[in-house]
């Protein structure tokens, strides 16, 4: 399991203090853009390191050696070594890993991408990389956690069909997997647990099913340029009620999501504003 | 413990642009050496370890250095190994060994090249001339290979290596106390140049390896804080 114990970070983005525990399964963590979810993960990977609090893997520190020899990262953009091949790059992963090198096509044939063995890593696209690196993190039985960010974006795929029932293989091997991503309904379809963050925090934690699009009242917040342009438009949404602005933040109040979404993406589109961030909260709950 | 020692060695063997370098620095002193006796004569090897051990040796080492880092600067060299487990100290110490032993080998080559284009029959006899350039060469590459490493750990893409060189030319040129710190004035002392405040060579071969042995510990200390 992995445990938070008032883990706090400043980079990549802010997060905390977390306190939690992962355990598992097939953990899907889902935020937005400086929700921390890319800081969860490079806390989780050992890339970043807690300004307070700790955060163990299966009782090592996650910055340790003893963590990184059995953790898989895969971020959205993938650094390789140069030089290399894709072959010889799981060999060298494998051999650094304490197992067995040598099938390297076997691995990568497992997840449709055996025509990447003999691929100089600098010749790889970034799909391509990403592959090669899922392909590492979930053929390798030495990595018992397994760390993907946006699993559904930018890979190649030939990999996609054997993604997920893989991710579900490894899980069930007793693996821990992590997957970050800002997709709600990529999170509810890979994921066996859910986990919301919102501007740092937990804002939800649950099984995946029932941590679902919220019915209730919901408050809507959005970066824009021209706050007012958009807030002319929002006003004649019959599905958007308080309307707030503040700076360059306008926040507005609808009863339900789906029916504040599409009143937003309206008014958005009439207005001809550039929105920067759009983040979104239940009426009267905490982020 | 093998595959931090393949991956930089494969990075030098397929970094196309580190052998370019490489060939052009050793035609340079190879041409330079075989002028030097047409127009010198009897002078030709004091020339000759002039030029390559002011010029040649340093540029030769950056050259193989920068390809067992793979052109990169040193963090993001280590990087994609450290995420696989492996400790920053352990892979720094994979290239080390490969980026010194590959620049003491093709260092005491060139010099060995060197010694036999410029050498005056007039002179030292060839054999000790030989061994004392190759035996210079070698252990000035030693020292200049984990100095570029260092370097390579500063600036975009391991800029820092040619500002390091920059400063060896520099202090290095002199006979002061400044040039005691760097690789340059004892390697000409070893090769029968001016020694830095009247340093005996052995006195120099020794200065050498501690400064060797200083700049193997710089770069532990900055690949420490990739932990």
């Amino acid at each position: 399991m992995i445990v938070f114990a008032a883990a706090r970070t400043r980079a990549p983005e802010q997060l905390g203090p977390l306190t939690l525990t992962l355990r598992q399964g097939v953990t899907a963590v889902v935020g937005g853009p400086g929700d921390g979810v890319r800081a969860l993960l490079a806390l989780v990977a050992g890339r970043a390191r807690c300004e307070s609090g700790s955060v163990t893997v299966f009782g090592h520190p996650s910055s340790s050696a003893e963590a990184a020899r059995a953790t898989a990262y895969v971020p959205l953009v993938p650094l390789l070594p140069g030089h290399l091949d894709v072959a010889e790059l799981l060999d060298v992963a494998a051999e650094l890993r304490g197992e067995a090198g040598g099938r390297a096509g076997e691995r990568l044939a497992a997840l449709g991408v055996g025509a990447l063995a003999k691929r100089a890593t600098t010749s790889l696209s970034p799909v391509e990389a990403r592959a090669a690196l899922v392909v590492e993190a979930l053929t390798s039985q030495a990595v018992s956690t397994i760390a993907i960010e946006e699993p559904r974006l930018c890979i190649d795929p030939r990999s996609m069909p054997f993604l997920l029932p893989r991710l579900r293989a490894r899980a069930g091997e007793g693996a821990l997997v992590v997957l970050g991503t800002a997709s709600l309904r990529d999170a509810r379809e890979l994921g066996t647990d859910l986990l919301r963050l919102a501007r740092g925090g937990v804002a939800a934690q649950g099984p995946g099913p029932a941590l679902g699009i919220s019915e209730g009242p919901v408050r809507l917040r959005m970066t824009t340029k021209a706050p007012r342009a958009l807030l002319v438009e929002l006003a004649r949404e019959p599905a958007i009620g308080e309307l707030a602005s503040s700076g360059d933040e306008v926040t507005a109040c609808g009863a339900q999501l789906t029916e504040a979404a599409r009143a937003v993406g309206a008014a958005v589109a009439r207005a001809g504003v550039d929105v920067q961030a759009l983040s979104w909260e239940p009426a009267g709950g905490a982020s | 413990m093998t595959a931090l020692l393949r991956v930089p060695g494969l990075r030098l063997l397929r970094r196309r642009r580190a052998w370019v370098a490489l060939l052009c620095w050793v035609a340079l002193g190879l041409v330079s050496a075989r002028l030097a006796l047409q127009t010198l004569g009897p002078h030709a090897a004091d020339r000759a370890a002039s030029t390559f051990g002011g010029a040649i040796l340093p540029l030769v080492v950056l050259s193989v250095s920068s390809g067992a880092l793979g052109g990169a600067e040193l963090r993001k060299s280590i990087a994609p190994f450290v995420a696989f487990g492996a400790r920053p100290l352990r892979v720094l110490s994979g290239l080390l060994f490969v980026a010194c032993t590959a620049s003491m080998l093709v260092a005491a080559a060139v010099a060995f090249g060197t010694a036999l284009l410029a050498h005056d029959p007039q002179g030292l006899p060839l054999a000790r001339e030989l061994s004392a350039f190759s035996t210079a060469a070698a252990l000035g590459a030693a020292v200049y290979a984990p100095l570029f490493v260092f370097g390579a750990s500063f600036g975009p893409r391991g800029a820092g290596s040619f500002a390091l060189l920059a400063v060896d030319f520099f202090l290095g040129e002199g006979t002061g106390a400044g040039a005691l710190l760097v690789p340059r004035a004892h390697v000409r002392n070893l090769l029968g140049g001016a020694p830095p405040l009247d340093l005996p060579q052995l006195a120099s071969a020794g200065v050498l390896l501690v400064l060797g042995l200083f700049y193997v510990g710089l770069c532990a200390a900055r690949s420490r804080r990739m932990e």
